[in-house]
C-alpha cells in the first residue's frame, strides 16, 4: 500500500488513527493494533510476503533472546548465526537470480531457476532487524521478551517500505514509553501533508519527464539537451520521491507518538560528495557507519590502506544494498572513488572555490544517478557521453518537456534548497507583529491547499510510480 | 516559539478535520457500492491474494466528489499552461482540442489487417454482397490540426494511407472521408468535438450524405434519387449548448478543456423502426420513430449539471457500442447493409438506416461469433468496413478466428 493512494488516505489511515486513539488507555493494545495493521499494510501489496515478514520477526525474536543471554560466547554464536540468516534471506530474495545469471553467463554453472519476486522493502526491514540484534549484543538495548513489540519495531507501517531505517536504539524506549502529544500530532500532521504534496506534485511530475526521456533515449538517439533533461529530472525525482516518503514516514510516526531521526537534510546544497552523504539517506549512511564501517576500524586506523579497504567495503555494500545489478555496484564504486578523491585532496576542509565545489558536487551527483537509473552499464555510458553532445545537441523533445514542466522544475529546484527551514526559522524569530500575523494565517491556509492539491492529484489517478521496488 | 506551535496545531487541526471529513463522506457515499462491486467480482475478503487489488481498483473508481477533484487537477494544469495532461494521457492542439497521445516513431504495420479485409473480400466473392471500406477522419486533420513542437504525434493518418493504398492494390473499394470532409462546408473546428475523440453529429450527418453519393457512384445505385433523405431541411437539429464533455474531457474536466455543444439530429419525416441489440450478457429492444427507437433521450433529460455534462451523449445514438445490432426500417425497401465498425460510425449508421430496409452493425471487439460466416449467411447487399485511423489495429479486424 502506498501512502499516496486512495486506499491509504481514505480508508486505512483514518481507521487506524481513530482506533489507535480510542485505545489510549492501554499501550499494549495500541501496540498490537499498530502491529496488526502494519502487517495488513504490508500484506496489501503482495499478501504471500507477509509470511516472510512474520518469519523474519520470529527468527529475530528468538535470536534476540539468545544474543541477550549472559553467556557472551553463546551470544556471539547466535549473533553470527542471525546475521548470516538475515543476509541469506536477503540474498535469496534479492540477489540469487542475479548471481546465478552472472554465473551462467560466465559458464561456471549450467542451470537457472525461476524468477524470485522481491518482497517490497526487504532491505529496509532486514537491516532494521539486524540493528536490533547487534544493539542487543552490544548491550545498548535489552532483548524484547514480547514478540509483538519486536514485530512492531520491524514492521511499523510508516517506515516499513521506504525507511527511514530506524535503528533499534532510537526507538526501543518509544515502543513502550512513547508519549503522544499535541505538539507531535501537529508537527507530524503538517509534515505528512508536506511530504504528500512533494511526492504527488513534484516527484511524480519529475518521474513523468525522467521515465519518458529515459524510454526515448533507450529507443532512439540521445541529443545532449534530452540527456540533460532526463538526468536533471531524475535527480529531482529521486530526491523528492525519497525525501517525501521520509517526510510522510516521520510525520506518521509523530502522529502515533514516535520520533524517528531525520533522513534527508537538503543534500543538493552540498559542496562535496562526502557532505552529500551526510545529508542523503542519513539513516542508511548511519547504519553502515555504525554496523559496518566502525566495526571494520573506520577512519581512525593508522594504516591508510585499511581505511581505503573499509571505505571500499562500505561503498560496495551500499551499492549492492540498493539493487541486484551491476549498475548499482558501479554507482557504489563511483561514490567510493569520489569520496577517496575528496579525502586525498582534502576537498571538504578547503575554504576556497565554494561555488566551484558546489558545481562539481552537483555534476558528480547527476552522473551518479545516471548509473543508478540506467538499465545497463552500457546504456549509462551512452547517456553520459550523450551529455557532451556525442549524439547531437538540440532536441525539440527536450524543449517540449522543459516547456510543459517548467513550473514543476522551478518548484523542484526552489524546494531543493532549505527555503522551508529558513521560513520556519524566520517565523519563530522575533519579527514584526504584522509579518507574524501574515504567516500565522497563511501557513494553515497553505497546508490546507497542499492537502487539497494532493488529494486532487491522487483521486484523479495521476501518474504515481513506486521507485522502491528494487530496494 | 509557542505561537509557532499554536499555528502548527491550528493547521493540523484543520487538516485532520478536512481529511477525515472527506474520508467519512467518501465512506458514507461509497462503502455499500464498493462492497457490492467487490462481491460481484467474487474476490471477497477471504480471497486474500485478489482482494487488495480489487478493493484498490474500485476505491479509486468511486471517490467522493471525484469530478470536483478532476476539475481541481485540470485547473492546476491550466495554471501551469500545460498542453499535456497526466503523463501524456491527453494532449491539447493549438486550437484547444484534446487528443489521445501516442508516442510513435512511424505508422503502424498494416499487413495483418489488410490480410483480414482481403480474406473477407474473398469470402464475399461467392455472394452478391459488395465490400466497401470507409475511412472516417482522424481527429488530427491533415493540413489543419497543429500542435506545439514535439508533442507526441500518432501517425494514425499515415497508417490509414498505408491501409487504403493496400485496399486499392487489392481492388477493394474504399471511400476516404478525410479530404472530402475538409471541403464539406463544415468549419474544420466543428468537425470533431473539442473534448471527445469522435466527430460531431453534424459531421456524421454529412458523412451519411457523402456515403450515399459515393455508393451511388461506385456501384451505379440510385439511393435517395430525389435527395429527400439527405436534405438537412428534412431533419430537426436541436443544439444543447455547452452540455457535453467527451471521453477526454471527462479525464481533464471542464476548466481545462471547456465543454462542447451537442446537436441531436433526427428526421422530421415519418419513420418506423425496430431496434435490437444483442450482447453476451444483455439485450436491448426498442421500436417506434427514429428518435424513439434509435436515440435514447435519457442523456438530454438529466437535471443535475455535473451528471448531465458527464453523460456520454454521443452514444445516445444506437446506444453506443453493442456486440451486434439490427435496425429494421419498416418503411423502406432499400438495401440490406452489414457494417463492421467502431464507435465512429454509430450516428452515421443511424442516418444511413433511413434509406435501408435493414442495417446490421457488428463490433469486432465484442462480437463472439465468426464475422465472415455471418456476412456470408446474411446475404447482404453491401458489407461495409468502417474503422477510423486510430483503430487500425488487429483487434478491430478479427473476423474469423472465433
Amino acid at each position: 500500500m502506498l501512502f499516496s493512494s486512495v486506499t491509504f488516505l481514505l480508508y486505512f489511515f483514518p481507521f487506524v488513527f481513530v482506533l489507535y486513539y480510542l485505545f489510549s488507555f492501554s499501550r499494549p493494545i495500541q501496540n498490537v493494533i499498530l502491529l496488526l495493521f502494519s502487517l495488513l499494510f504490508y500484506a496489501w501489496g503482495e499478501p504471500i510476503f507477509v509470511l516472510v515478514m512474520i518469519g523474519s520477526i520470529l527468527f529475530n525474536y528468538f535470536c534476540g533472546l539468545g544474543v541477550g543471554s549472559a553467556d557472551r560466547k553463546k551470544a556471539k554464536v547466535v549473533l553470527i548465526f542471525n546475521i548470516l540468516g538475515n543476509l541469506l534471506v536477503l540474498f535469496v530474495f534479492k540477489y540469487l537470480n542475479f548471481t546465478l545469471e552472472n554465473l551462467v553467463g560466465a559458464g561456471l554453472v549450467h542451470f537457472s531457476i525461476a524468477k524470485i519476486a522481491l518482497p517490497i522493502g526487504i532491505s529496509f526491514f532486514t537491516f532494521q532487524a539486524m540493528s536490533y540484534i547487534i544493539d542487543v549484543y552490544r548491550g545498548t538495548s535489552q532483548a524484547l521478551r514480547n514478540p509483538f513489540y519486536l514485530g512492531l519495531y520491524i514492521s511499523f507501517f510508516p517506515q516499513l517500505i521506504a525507511g527511514p531505517i530506524v535503528r533499534y536504539n532510537t526507538i526501543s524506549e518509544q515502543i513502550l514509553y512513547r508519549k503522544e502529544t499535541l505538539r507531535k500530532l501537529s508537527v507530524g500532521t503538517n509534515r505528512f501533508v508536506t511530504g504528500l504534496a512533494k511526492k504527488v506534485v513534484i516527484a511524480n511530475s519529475m518521474a513523468i519527464v525522467a521515465d519518458r526521456t529515459y524510454a526515448m533515449a533507450q529507443s532512439g538517439s540521445i541529443p545532449a539537451m534530452l540527456a540533460w533533461v532526463a538526468t536533471i529530472a531524475y535527480t529531482l525525482q529521486i530526491f523528492f520521491d525519497f525525501s517525501a516518503y521520509s517526510d510522510m514516514a516521520i510525520g506518521l510516526g509523530l502522529m502515533f507518538g514516535f520520533q524517528f531521526d531525520e533522513n534527508f537534510n537538503y543534500p543538493y546544497i552540498s559542496r562535496s560528495i562526502t557532505e552529500f552523504w551526510r545529508r542523503w539517506h542519513i539513516s542508511l549512511s548511519t547504519w553502515f557507519k555504525d554496523y559496518l564501517y566502525f566495526p571494520l576500524g573506520g577512519s581512525r586506523l593508522r594504516n591508510q590502506d585499511k581505511v581505503v579497504r573499509n571505505l571500499f567495503i562500505v561503498w560496495l555494500a551500499t551499492g549492492i544494498w540498493h539493487g541486484a545489478s551491476w549498475t548499482f555496484v558501479l554507482w557504489g564504486m563511483f561514490n567510493f572513488a569520489l569520496i577517496l578523491f575528496e579525502r586525498f585532496f582534502d576537498i571538504e576542509k578547503s575554504q576556497k572555490f565554494r561555488f566551484l565545489r558546489h558545481v562539481y558536487t552537483l555534476f558528480a551527483i547527476n552522473m551518479a544517478w545516471i548509473f543508478f537509473r540506467s538499465p545497463s552499464i552500457s546504456f549509462a555510458g551512452r547517456m553520459i557521453s550523450a551529455l557532451f553532445g556525442t549524439e547531437g545537441v538540440y532536441s525539440p523533445t527536450a524543449m517540449m518537456f522543459i516547456r510543459e514542466y517548467s513550473f514543476v522544475f522551478i518548484l523542484a529546484i526552489f524546494f531543493s534548497i532549505p527555503i522551508a527551514k529558513r521560513t520556519n526559522t524566520f517565523l519563530v524569530s522575533d519579527r514584526s507583529k504584522w509579518v507574524r500575523w501574515f504567516f500565522e494565517l497563511a501557513y494553515p491556509l497553505a497546508m490546507i491547499v497542499l492537502l487539497a492539491i494532493s488529494f486532487a492529484y491522487i483521486m484523479k489517478g495521476s501518474y504515481n510510480p513506486f521507485i522502491y521496488f528494487n530496494f | 516559539m509557542k505561537r509557532y506551535f499554536t499555528m502548527k496545531l491550528f493547521s493540523a487541526g484543520l487538516i485532520l478535520v478536512a481529511w477525515f471529513t472527506f474520508a467519512i463522506m467518501n465512506l458514507t457515499q461509497n462503502a455499500e457500492g464498493l462492497w457490492n462491486k467487490i462481491e460481484a467480482t467474487g474476490h471477497s475478503v477471504t480471497e486474500f491474494t485478489l482482494f487488495p487489488d480489487t478493493f484498490d481498483a474500485f476505491a479509486n473508481q468511486d471517490v467522493f466528489s471525484k469530478m470536483s477533484l478532476i476539475e481541481t487537477y485540470g485547473f492546476l494544469q491550466k495554471l501551469m499552461l500545460k498542453n499535456e495532461e497526466n503523463n501524456f494521457e491527453v494532449v491539447k492542439d493549438t486550437d484547444g482540442k484534446l487528443h489521445y497521445a501516442t508516442f510513435a516513431d512511424g505508422p503502424n504495420d498494416v499487413k495483418e489487417i489488410v490480410n483480414a479485409v482481403s480474406a473477407l473480400n474473398r469470402a464475399l466473392f461467392s455472394t452478391e454482397s459488395k465490400l466497401t471500406v470507409l475511412m472516417p477522419p482522424d481527429k488530427v486533420l491533415q493540413g489543419v490540426t497543429t500542435f506545439d513542437e514535439a508533442l507526441p504525434y500518432s501517425y494514425h493518418n499515415e497508417t490509414a494511407d498505408r491501409f487504403l493504398e493496400a485496399m486499392l492494390l487489392r481492388g477493394i473499394n474504399a471511400i476516404d472521408f478525410r479530404d472530402a470532409i475538409l471541403t464539406s462546408g463544415i468549419p474544420p473546428k466543428d468537425i470533431f468535438f473539442d473534448t471527445d475523440h469522435h466527430w460531431t453529429i453534424e459531421s456524421n450527418f454529412w458523412a451519411f450524405t457523402h456515403l450515399l453519393e459515393q455508393l451511388n457512384e461506385i456501384y451505379d445505385l440510385d439511393l435517395d434519387p430525389d435527395g429527400f433523405y439527405t436534405d438537412p431541411e428534412n431533419y430537426n437539429f436541436i443544439t444543447y449548448e455547452k452540455s457535453y464533455l467527451g471521453s477526454m474531457g471527462r479525464k481533464t474536466g471542464v476548466i481545462y478543456a471547456g465543454a462542447d455543444d451537442f446537436t441531436v439530429i433526427f428526421p422530421k419525416f415519418e419513420t418506423k423502426y425496430r431496434f435490437d441489440a444483442f450482447n453476451p450478457l444483455y439485450e436491448v429492444h426498442s421500436e417506434g420513430r427514429f428518435e424513439d427507437a434509435l436515440i435514447i433521450g435519457y442523456p438530454f433529460n438529466i437535471q443535475n449539471f455535473e451528471q448531465s455534462i458527464n453523460t456520454d451523449k454521443y452514444f445516445a445514438y444506437l446506444q453506443g457500442n453493442q456486440s451486434i445490432v439490427t435496425i429494421k426500417n419498416e418503411l423502406s425497401d432499400g438495401p440490406r447493409v452489414l457494417i463492421i465498425k467502431d464507435s465512429m460510425s454509430v450516428p452515421m449508421t443511424a442516418f444511413l438506416s433511413t434509406v435501408c430496409s435493414e442495417v446490421v452493425l457488428i463490433d469486432p471487439r465484442f462480437y463472439e461469433e465468426n464475422i465472415i460466416e455471418y456476412a456470408i449467411q446474411g446475404e447482404f447487399d453491401h458489407v461495409i468496413v468502417s474503422i477510423y485511423p486510430q483503430n487500425l489495429t488487429p483487434e478491430f479486424f478479427d473476423y474469423n478466428t472465433k
